[in-house]
This record gives C-alpha cells, structure tokens and sequence, in this order.
C-alpha cells in the first residue's frame, strides 16, 4: 500500500493526471503502467527465437482492478452493478470517472507496445482505447462470459466491423434470412461490392444451412431471435454446424441479451448486441458491441482502428450505467411482456400473439431449452395495415417510436417501419400479416400497459 | 510495429500452439490447371489452419520460355520454386528480426539455381533431374552488426519450412484420376 500512496503523491507533486486504479498486485512496474498491468511485453531482444518469448494471450484488456479478481463467481446482478466499474482512486469517488479524452501522454511503455505489438493493451489514443471504453467492455464481458470486449459507436458498427474481421478476399457467408433491416442492407448491398456472396437462408432450418456451405464458405450470421415474428434460432444446432466445418458463427444476441442466453457457450465465436437496445435501456444513446475469445475479438480491433467505430467515452458512461440495471429492468421487461402477451390473447380484435413465453408459441419449447428469460418483443395482429395505424395513433401510454429495449413501452408497425421495402406479398411470405404490430415492452406498470391497450382496442370499432 | 511484425501476437501464438496443438496445424492445396501448350494457371484451394477454413481467392499463370516450347507468358515452374523458397525465407528472417529486436531498412533476397536439362530429357543417365543447389544472397541493411544478420540468416533458414523442405526433401506421392 506505501508503494501506492508514494505513487500517487508522485502523480499529485508532478501535476501529472495518470489513470491510476487500484492494482490487486501493486509492484513498482505495474503500478506505472497506462494500461492493462497483467500484459507485459513479449521479451524482444532477450529471445533468440519465437518460443523463447514469454508473453500469453489474456482476457481483457483490463484495468484489473480489486473488484474484478472476485467477479468470477458474482451472479448476474451483482455483475452488472460492480464488475468492469473502477472507482476513482485519486478522489475516492464511486463509479468510473469519465475519461473525456481524445489522447493520452505517452512514455516509453507504451512506445513499446506499439513496437512490439501490443497497443491494445495500453491508453495511447481514444480510438484504440480508453479507460472509460474498458469499464464497460469489461462489464459487458463478465456479463456475456467472454474474455474480451470492444465497444462500437453504433450496433451496425460492431457488425460491420466484426463481419469484415472474419472475412478473406471472395468469401461466402451464409446469413439468415430474416435479418434485422442494417444487416439485412449491409449483407444484400455492401458486401457484395467487396467481392464477398451471400446465401440467404432460413435460421431455423440447420440442414439447409449446412447444405449452403461451399469451399469458400467462412461465415455464418445469425440473429437468436427473429423479427417480427420472435423465432427462435437454435444457436447450439448452429454451432455444431460451424465447428465441424472449421467455420465462424456470429451471432446477434440483440433481443435476448446476455441475460436470457450466453451464446458463446453454444459455439459462437463472436457475439454482437445493438447496446442502443435493452443493455442500455434508456433510448438515450446509440452503441454497439462485440464480444468473444481475446484471440477472436484481438482481430476485430485493427479493424475497429481502420473503419473508426469506436465509442465516445461519454456514451460508455451512459451505458454502463444503463448495464447497472439490466438484470431489474429485464425482469421487468419480461413479466410486463407475458402479462401483455397473455391479455392479447383473450382480446377477439387481435388474431395471433407472438411471444416465445406463450404455452402456444411454436418455438415456446425451445425458448424454454435456450432461454432464462423471454425478454420483452410481443409481436401480434389486428385486422388491417390501417387498423394497426388506428390503434397507434389512440395508445396513450405506448410511444410510437422505431427501435426497442427502452424503459418506455414502443411500438412501431413493420409495413411501414423495418419491412417497409417489401410489398405486402412479400410481408405474407415472410409470415409478417396485415395488421402486424410489434411491441416492445417497457417497464411501466402492466396495468397500466394493458389498459392502455384495452382503451385503444376499443377504439377500433369507432 | 517494428518490421510490421506484432511480437506480442507471435508469443501469444506460440502459448497457444504450446496449449493446443491442433491450432498450429496448417493444410494448403493449390490446383494447378493446363491452359494450353505449357500455360497454366494456379489457383489456391481453401487452406485449414486449427479450427478455422480460410479462404484463399488467388490465381496465378505459370508458362515456360520460347526456348523451351512455351509462349514466355509468365514466370516458369522453377521461378515459382524459387520464389516460394526466397519468401518463406524472408517471412523467417522478419520474425526473427523482430525477435531480435532489429528494425530492418531494406531486405532483398535473391535466390539463385541450376538445372541440367539432360536429366528432364533423359539424355545423359548420369544428369540428375532435381536442380543442382539453391543459393541465395540476402541484401539487409537496419540497426543490427553483420554478425547479427548473419546469426539470422541462420536462424530463418533452420526455420523456414519451404528452405527446409528443399533442404532435407520430402516424400512425393501422386496417383491418377481418369476423367
């Protein structure tokens, strides 16, 4: 602890403001270094060949700081309040301090890193990493099961950018055919002009997938949960699939978040979330997210440093406070959503409700199998395109808002908002009907929610 | 990165292979296709590296000089062998460079050998087939002695698999399809 105190009363008499964290090991070298204090140099110049270098791969990158040596063991909640969160050691102040910094000082350790190759684990500049970007990747690891994390400007960034790190020159990927609208327009339009193809294909049906597989077939992209419609994909399926023919699997765990199921177990090798969504949970910020294996994730951050997604410190502040509250609010989520998902059901106005926590649901069997929470979507029908325009207009409590995962209950019609490209054949054929409406549940109280629905229902017939 | 060559990612490559053993295994394949006369073209087959296929999207053209019944189109099989030979080698060399430290201004390698042509027709029973020797000149210049680069050269070409493979030969198998 002396070694500490004299550390900061150094910091403190230069006027030199160091990220300083508590250090569970607090040996003189560690504790000068801007950065991740478990990633030492490789041993360039003391090794004559490549084995005789002593670095190893790690989790991370980290601060490592007191609280994440006991977050091994911590459960969901307690992760989401503590783990990645560094509390400010010059001033004693709770919580992570935003580091507002475009750009770091600079001493020989990091020079170093830069030579030999590992930049990533030190602060040199905000695009390749920054203490506030690492509090919450580290949250967002711990809570995914992941060694390692990057945060992204937007969720299509951590998308892109993951995809084209998986991806060599004239590469096959084999993507699901109900993906979200960005990724749907990234695979469709984009990646095509960079020399990759692209197989559509149902996420639900394995043996086409794997049937879909040719010799230059790298990756497979799928979403956990389908939208509108909430299918469930079975990703353990998926991942058997990827191992066994040497591919990669990402997968978008946006509607289910690390909460309901941890897809790294099931053979992802790279998972990405939409943090826009419920990991932030306010509708206040625009982010992304991709997580894995430090070997995995160590490949995707050149890519990050060249396409430029990163995410402002700022916007890390606000989504790891937003992560402090997830475990609350998905329950929240849940349980306002199978109340809701319930009422429809008893209501003559509406056809069909979809939601995986429905006895009826067809996947409901499978959501059971894969999930430990069914999350908040509720998809489900009234009469006409026109009807659906009626009821949004007459919903009250309900905001009528593109994009999901807020506190506050949105809801959006897919004719004119996410599949507003297709013709409504097309719509039919896909299983999104007339009427269609997606809801996403907030964590208002359900009697309020259904009673804002019942009220305008009833309008219908006005 | 010193010489481009991240350091840090080859040891933590190395803890890996140390790890799981799989992970080092490397498959190649390239299929090379009769054009017309002596022309070819080569083109890669999707290469196996651990648990991950990698593709491999290129192609290259393969010819022989006039003198030797070809249309001079492209460099010829034994220019590719030398080639493939001279950059294996100099992937070694930048390693152990930056292993070593050493950050390297300039790096040429020029590879050179000799056939007998007898031994390919079957002119002179006593003229071997295979090319006489492999020699090879490399021009470095960075911040190390010439001690030092030449303690690498060493090093690369003990380590090198393609140096290696001519060096100790390797067993060839071939069978036929008819088509």
């Amino acid at each position: 602890m002396r070694t500490q105190q004299k550390e900061w009363q150094s910091v403190a008499e230069s006027g030199t403001v160091l990220a300083m964290t508590r250090h569970v090991d607090e040996s003189p070298l560690q504790t000068r270094v801007k950065g991740d204090p478990l990633a030492t140099p490789p041993g360039v110049r003391s090794a004559a060949w490549v084995n005789e270098l002593g670095r190893q791969r790690r989790d991370g990158p980290s601060q490592r700081s007191a609280g994440r040596a006991a977050g091994k063991c911590w459960r969901p909640a307690t992760l989401a309040v503590h783990a990645g969160t560094q509390d400010d050691v010059l001033t004693g102040a709770v919580g992570t301090p935003i580091y507002q910094t475009s750009t770091f000082i600079l001493d020989d350790d990091q020079y170093r890193a830069v030579a030999d190759g590992y930049a990533r684990d030190r602060f040199i500049y905000t695009r390749y990493g920054n203490p506030s970007q690492w509090a919450v990747q580290e949250k967002l690891a711990a809570l995914e099961g992941a060694e390692s994390a990057i945060v992204f400007s937007s969720g299509m960034a951590a998308i892109s950018t993951s995809v084209l790190s998986v991806l060599d020159k004239g590469a096959h990927v084999i993507a699901s055919n109900e993906l979200y609208g960005g990724t749907y327009n990234l695979f469709h339009h984009e990646l095509p002009s960079l020399g990759f193809s692209v197989s559509f294909v149902d996420p639900r049906d394995p043996q086409t997938i794997e049937q879909s597989i040719g010799p230059s077939t790298m990756l497979i992209y799928v979403e956990t949960m389908t939208n509108p419609l909430l299918k469930v994909v079975d990703i353990p399926a998926i991942g058997e699939i990827a191992a066994r023919h040497r591919l990669r699997l990402i997968v978008d765990a946006t509607f289910t978040t690390p909460l309901a199921m941890r897809v790294l177990d099931h053979g992802a090798h790279v998972v990405v979330h939409s943090c826009t969504k419920y990991l932030n949970g306010h509708s206040d910020l625009v982010a992304g997210v991709a997580m894995g294996a430090r070997k995995y994730i160590d490949q995707i951050w050149p890519r990050l440093l060249a396409l430029g997604g990163c995410l402002d410190p700022h916007a890390c502040f606000l989504l790891e406070r937003g992560l402090k509250t997830l475990p609350l609010r998905m329950s929240a989520h849940a349980r306002g959503a199978q109340a809701i998902a319930e009422f429809l059901l008893t209501q003559p106005k509406v056809h069909v409700v979809h939601y995986p926590g429905l006895p009826n649901h067809p996947d409901h069997a499978l959501a059971n199998r894969l999930f430990n929470t069914m999350g908040g979507m509720v998809t489900f029908a009234v009469d006409t395109d026109a009807a659906a325009l009626r009821l949004l207009d007459r919903l009250q409590v309900m905001r009528q808002a593109t994009s999901l995962g807020g506190v506050e209950t949105l809801v959006s019609l897919p004719f004119n908002t996410s599949h507003a490209t297709y013709t409504a054949d097309q719509r039919a054929r896909l299983g999104i009907p007339p009427g269609c409406v997606r809801l996403s549940v907030g964590i208002e109280d359900p009697q309020d929610l259904i009673a804002d629905l019942t009220q305008a229902l009833s309008a219908l017939d006005r | 990165m010193r010489n481009g060559i991240s350091t840090a990612g080859l040891s933590e490559f190395a803890y890996e292979v140390r790890q799981q053993p799989e992970q080092a295994r490397a498959g190649y394949g390239v299929t090379v296709e009769w054009l017309s006369g002596t022309r070819a073209q080569a083109r890669t087959l999707p290469m196996i590296l651990g648990d991950q296929s990698l593709n491999r999207d290129f192609r290259w053209l393969i010819d022989e000089p006039r003198q030797l019944g070809g249309s001079n189109h492209s460099p010829n099989p034994q220019e590719y062998l030398l080639s493939a030979f001279g950059s294996c080698l100099m992937v070694a060399y930048l390693v152990g460079a930056s292993v070593l430290g050493i950050q390297l201004s300039l790096l040429e390698i020029d590879v050179r050998s000799e056939l007998d042509l007898a031994g390919f027709l079957a002119t002179d029973p006593d003229a071997p087939v295979q090319v006489k020797q492999i020699s090879y000149t490399i021009r470095v210049a960075g911040d190390a002695t010439p001690e030092q680069f030449e303690t690498l050269r060493r090093a690369a070409q003990a380590h090198s698999p393609n140096a290696m493979s001519l060096a100790n030969g390797v067993t060839v198998e071939g069978t036929v399809m008819t088509c």
